[in-house]
This record gives structure tokens, sequence and C-alpha cells, in this order.
């Protein structure tokens, strides 16, 4: 048996974004843009022009919740969040550049490094960033929220959906002529991993979760759901800005803070310590509360990362070939069982 | 031509260094940093590197940033006719990166250890407040070796698990096994003494200045020219990190095991012009012991199950330890210069 925590990129997703922007020319003459250079950044184009350098990004969401993200990152300027990029609006005050049936638009590219979550200062500012962000997107407007991006009370019902899948994924892989290696890594971890499943759910339903989301409600905030260290960059004047907001929602905020913690253990192998660094670094700006500390056990628990990469294989069908599956679902099942010791300490510790 | 750039033809090479760079090509041969090409303009190394355009912008302004600050002895990578500094063939990306004939750098003698230690010193200073053009991907190594060590620590003892309980146990197994608690203590001294030493306030100072590193500050990087001077080359690797990296790396290179007398005369020719203090010293000693080539080895075998050869990983593992070994030897020869 192999053991490791750690995760290699997944650029498979930001390649197969990327080739489905159109680059055409006639999108940069709408855009009134004389291109010098375009160079492919994770899921973006940076592009050079005569008017300096901007990101391109495709909007890859309806239009409700296309407005839905906008109103975000407006809500967020109006409470005094400075720390996102400038969108570039058109003379008409609006951001879309419609072109073959997609939609286009830039913000001002800001040069500056990646935050690296291994070095611990770095590690601090995001934090406190992201208690800033959360504290600044309360008072939101709930009507301008689709249903789709909506998750607060919904993670029991999420659990439950998702050991369902697991489950039937299970029986894929057992009727399953020829059994890849794949489907058997999957069959020697599905049952630990739907215990874990299970157990997640019990402690949420008997967790202080509904008080949260009752508290939630009152605030009316919102969530970044995507809080990676490429998703921050520090300016060389020392400026820190959050990007991406694709994936924002209405959720509890130790959503955020949880994913944090979760994005950090895969690289240091479960490290205790450095979880409870992160909650310091965030409670020291902004309390964390008993209740939400509980809510973080069956979050942590539930088996995410198994389900997920399970699914793009059974059910989605990526394209992805068997090696790239094999590595992550190697990697992927192996931090089940780091995790569980260490939410043992976890729960010892809180 | 043979070698590893075998796929090239001669002609080829020569047509797109001309076409590309505006340079009149006089000669070629291959050595072993590159194709060394010898132009109207000088001599010249033509290397495939594996970056991006953003990385080798980032590398091509720490070479121009250093330069612009005074220090003379240092290679640059060459712009093409179209402004680039990169070049494109068969997919890959090569750069035209100047040359200097001379000999290869080491240390003989008190007076060696001095004047490189000065080199170096007066990298640092140059490469200090590197802010990178527009465009470049900077590369950031503050701050990484707290989770580096416990990472090897922690790791080291799951390995230990795996090889114990093994049904057979391979050649592999029993070196491991034979090294592997002596690699987790030094592991744990180096994160004490990381710990200790104010390492992250040494990393915080070099945030605070934007302090460049060369990152492998080792023999091949340095030319002996024959006016005695030290040429500076293959900055490709630079990084944002704290001074002592360095330190450590030209400790490991140019300070082998006939030369250890002459580690405190390098350090003494980089405290003439940058002092070093007892926390520098022991970041330094922490980062020689730190046992990061044995795990990187074992990690392939226990942590990763992507193919290798289990016989080149064996070659591999004992080269490892007779390196981990000198860097010991090197770490305690520190212990007593501090004593």
């Amino acid at each position: 048996m192999t053991i490791d925590t750690f995760v290699t990129e997944n650029k498979q997703k930001d390649r197969e974004i990327l080739s489905e922007y159109n680059l055409d020319l006639e999108l940069f003459n709408m855009m009134g843009l004389e291109i010098i250079d375009i160079v492919p950044v994770r899921n973006i184009f940076r592009i050079t022009t005569q008017k300096g350098m901007f990101s391109l990004k495709r909007v890859i969401y309806d239009e409700e919740e296309m407005n839905f993200i906008m109103s975000v990152i407006e809500h967020l300027k109006r409470n005094g969040f400075e720390n996102v990029m400038d969108y570039m609006a058109k003379d008409d005050g609006s951001l879309f550049y419609e072109y073959d049936g997609e939609k286009y638009y830039l913000t001002r590219w800001v040069d500056g490094r990646e935050l690296d979550y291994q070095n611990p200062i770095d590690l601090k500012s995001a934090t406190h960033l992201l208690s800033k962000f959360h504290k600044a997107s309360q008072g939101f407007d709930m009507s301008m929220v689709p249903d789709s991006r909506n998750l607060l009370g919904k993670w029991p019902q999420n659990f439950k959906d998702r050991i369902l899948e697991m489950n039937e994924m299970k029986f894929r892989a057992l009727l399953k002529k020829g059994r890849a290696d794949f489907d058997r890594i999957y069959l020697e971890y599905v049952d630990m991993c739907l215990g874990d499943a299970h157990e997640a759910l019990e402690i949420l339903i008997n967790s202080p979760y509904e008080e949260l989301v009752s508290k939630a409600k009152e605030d009316n905030g919102f969530i970044h759901h995507d809080y990676a260290h490429h998703n921050l960059i520090q300016s060389f004047d020392g400026k820190l800005y959050v990007l991406d907001f694709d994936y924002c929602a209405v959720d509890i905020r130790i959503h955020d803070v949880g994913s944090l913690i979760i994005r950090n253990m895969k690289k240091t192998g479960w490290d205790i310590d450095k979880a409870l660094y992160i909650i310091e670094c965030y409670d020291r700006e902004s309390p964390i509360s008993n209740d939400e500390l509980k809510v973080l056990i069956p979050f942590f628990l539930f088996p995410q990362d198994f389900w997920q990469i399970s699914r793009q294989y059974y059910i989605e069908k990526k394209d992805w070939g068997d090696r790239d599956y094999l590595d992550k679902m190697n990697t992927k099942s192996q931090y089940t069982i780091s995790r569980r010791e260490f939410i043992e300490e976890f729960q010892k510790r809180i | 031509m043979s070698g590893k750039h075998g796929k090239f033809k001669r002609r080829e090479i020569r047509d797109l260094i001309q076409n590309e760079y505006g340079l009149k090509v006089y000669n070629m041969h291959e050595g072993d940093k590159g194709i060394l090409t010898y132009t109207n303009q000088g001599d010249k190394i033509f290397k495939k590197m594996k970056k991006d355009e953003a990385q080798l912008l980032f590398v091509a302004s720490a070479y121009n940033h250093i330069k612009s600050k005074g220090f003379k002895n240092i290679s640059a990578l060459c712009k093409t006719l179209e402004g680039k500094y990169y070049t494109k063939y068969d997919g890959s990306l090569y750069v035209l990166e100047d040359s200097m004939k001379g000999k290869s750098f080491s240390i003989t003698s008190e007076e060696d250890g001095r004047k490189i230690g000065e080199v170096l010193a007066k990298f640092h200073t140059a490469a200090n407040n590197f802010i990178p053009a527009t465009g470049s991907r900077a590369k950031v190594d503050w701050g990484r070796w707290i989770d580096k060590v416990k990472v090897q620590s922690v790791r080291l003892k799951k390995f230990k698990e795996i090889a114990e309980s093994g049904t057979y146990s391979t050649k592999f197994d029993r070196i491991f096994l034979k090294y592997v608690d002596e690699y987790i203590k030094q592991a744990e001294e180096a994160y004490i003494l990381l710990k200790n030493s104010g390492y992250m306030e040494r990393v915080y100072m070099a945030m605070q200045t934007n302090q460049l590193c060369h990152k492998t500050f080792k023999k091949h990087s340095l030319t002996l020219l024959d006016d005695g001077d030290i040429f500076i080359s293959s900055l490709e690797n630079c990084s944002y990190d704290i001074i002592e990296t360095d330190l450590v790396s030209l400790l490991e290179s140019c300070v082998g095991t006939k030369s250890l007398a002459y580690l405190e005369s390098v350090l003494q020719g980089y405290s003439s012009l940058k002092p070093l203090d007892a926390n520098s010293i022991n970041i330094i000693r922490a980062l020689l012991i730190q046992p990061g080539r044995f795990y990187k080895i074992v990690n392939r075998y226990y942590g990763k199950k992507k193919n290798y050869n289990e016989y080149e990983l064996l070659k591999k593992m004992e080269r490892g330890i007779r390196k981990e070994e000198r860097r010991k030897e090197i770490a305690k020869k520190l212990e007593e210069v501090m004593q």
C-alpha cells in the first residue's frame, strides 16, 4: 500500500476551459484593443494591448448567475473591500462582450505573485483577508441569489445525495466486467468512505449546524467558495487581491474556513498545528464560535475528494486518461486514513 | 551534433540563432550547459529551458536588475530581434545566455573562500529590492522550510511503517531502514533549529526587501576568469528566498572534504560585507542537516506509485546518502566554527 497526501494541481480543468475560448481578432476589435501578446495563465488569458494588460475571461454561467457574481463584487466594494480587480466596463456601462454565442469580460491585470500557503506569513495574510471578505459580504441583497448559488441549510441533503451516488458508483464498479485499476482502488476504499460519510451525516445532524444557518440568514453574507492560493495575488507594492468569484455562493462562512484548512492539509499530511494556526489567524480578526468549530468536524470527515474523483470517472466520464485518474484516485483515497487521525486530534484539541 | 542536442542539425541551430538574434555565428560545440556558440558579439550558450514565457521573463529581469545595481560579472539573456528573451523551436523554449571563458571555480585556499564569500554578499546586495518586469511569473520560496522539514519527519515515519510491514523486504527497504531513524532525527532537529533561530523573522525581512536569491550558487554557475574575477551564470532557478539558502548551496558545492578547512573563510568573506549572525549560521546548519535528498528519493519509492526503475532508485538512494553524510560534515564544521 502506498500513502500520498500530496496533490498535483489539476491543470486538465484549466486546459479544458482555455480550449473553449474563441480568440478571434473580431472579438478584440469589438473591445477596441490591438493585441500585442496573449498568454494563458491558469484558466484565463493575459492580453497585452496598446492600452495595457488585461485578464480576459469567458463567462461560464447563465445570466442570472452572472448578475449575481457582478452584484457580489459591487457589494464588496461598497462595503469597503478594495481587494478586488477593476472590471473594465464598456462605454454603455455594461461589462460583457458577446461573440460567437459566448460572453467575455476584461479586468485590469495586476502584476504580482500568487500567495503561497506553505509560507506561514502568506497564509496569515490570506486568512485575515478571508475574514475581512466575510465581514464585507454581510448585508447582501438576497433577492439577487439564484437557487443554484444558495447552499444555506443544504449540507445534510448534499451529504445524503453524495452517499447515494457513492453507492450507485459502487454497484457500477462491482458489475463491471474486466475491472480497471481505478475500479479496484475504488472498491478497496468505498466502504470505508461510505462509513465516514454516514458518520459525517450523523454528526452534522446532531451538531449546531441549523443554528449557524439561522444566524447566517440574519447576516445575509456570502462565501468565496474557491479560496485557493492562486486566487490571491499580492502586487509588488504589497496590496492583496482576491480573484475569481465564479464559485461564489451563499453559505455559512465556516465553509470557506474549512475549505482553506483542507487545502492546506493535503500538502502537509493533515498537520493539526497548521489547521489550528488558520483558525487562530481567522479568530483574531473575527472570532470563530464553538458551534462553528463543531460543524467543521463533519465537514472534514465527509470524503468529498473521494466522491468527486469517483463522480468524474463513473458519472461525468471526463476524458482524462487512465493514468491521471489512477494517480488522483490513489491520492484522494489515501488521505482518508490520515484524515481520520487528524479529526480525532482535532476533536480533542477544540 | 551528438549528445543530448543530437536531434538538432548544426545548420538549423546556426540559422535559428542568426535569424532570431541577428548574430553572426562563427562556430558551435556542445558543452555541459548547452550548445556553446561563438558569435560576433561574444560567446553564448544556447540552451533549452523547461519554463514558460512568464517564468523566463522573471529570470531575464533578474539578470537585468542585478546588472543595473552595478554587479558586472554576471551573465544575461540575449534578446531576439523581436525583443523576446527566448526563441521557440520544436515546441520548446530556448534562451541564448552570455558566456565567458574560464575555469570552473573551486576553493583551494583561504583566499578563494574569502573571495567567493564576498562575491555572494555583493550578489545578494545587488539582488535586493527586486521587482520583476510586468508579465513575469515570480518564483517564490519564502517561508517553506518549516512545513517541508515537518512533512519530512512525519512521512519518513510512515514510510518506515510501510517498510517494516512488508511481507518480504527488498534491498531498498533494508538500506532505507538502516538510515531512516537517523534522518527522522535530523529532520526533527532541523525543525527545532529553524523554529529557534528566527527563521520566520528572516523570511519576513526578506519579504519586506524583495530579496532575490540565485538558488544554484554552485560550481557550475561560477566561472573563474583569467583576471581572477568570478563570473556568475545559470540564474534560471533564481527565486525570492532568504540569503542563507544560497550559502547552503555554496558550501555544499564548493566546500568538499578537502576544503572543509576553508569554510570559515567563506563565512568571513561574506560577513565582511554582509554580517552573518548566530541565527543565520543555525539556519544554514538546519538546511544542511534536513534530509531532503534522501526524502525525495524514498518518497518516490514509498510515497508515489509512479513508474520507477528500482535498481536506479537504489543507486540514487546510495548516492543521496553519501551526499547527506557530506552535508552533515559541513554542518558539524559550522558548529565548530560557531564555538
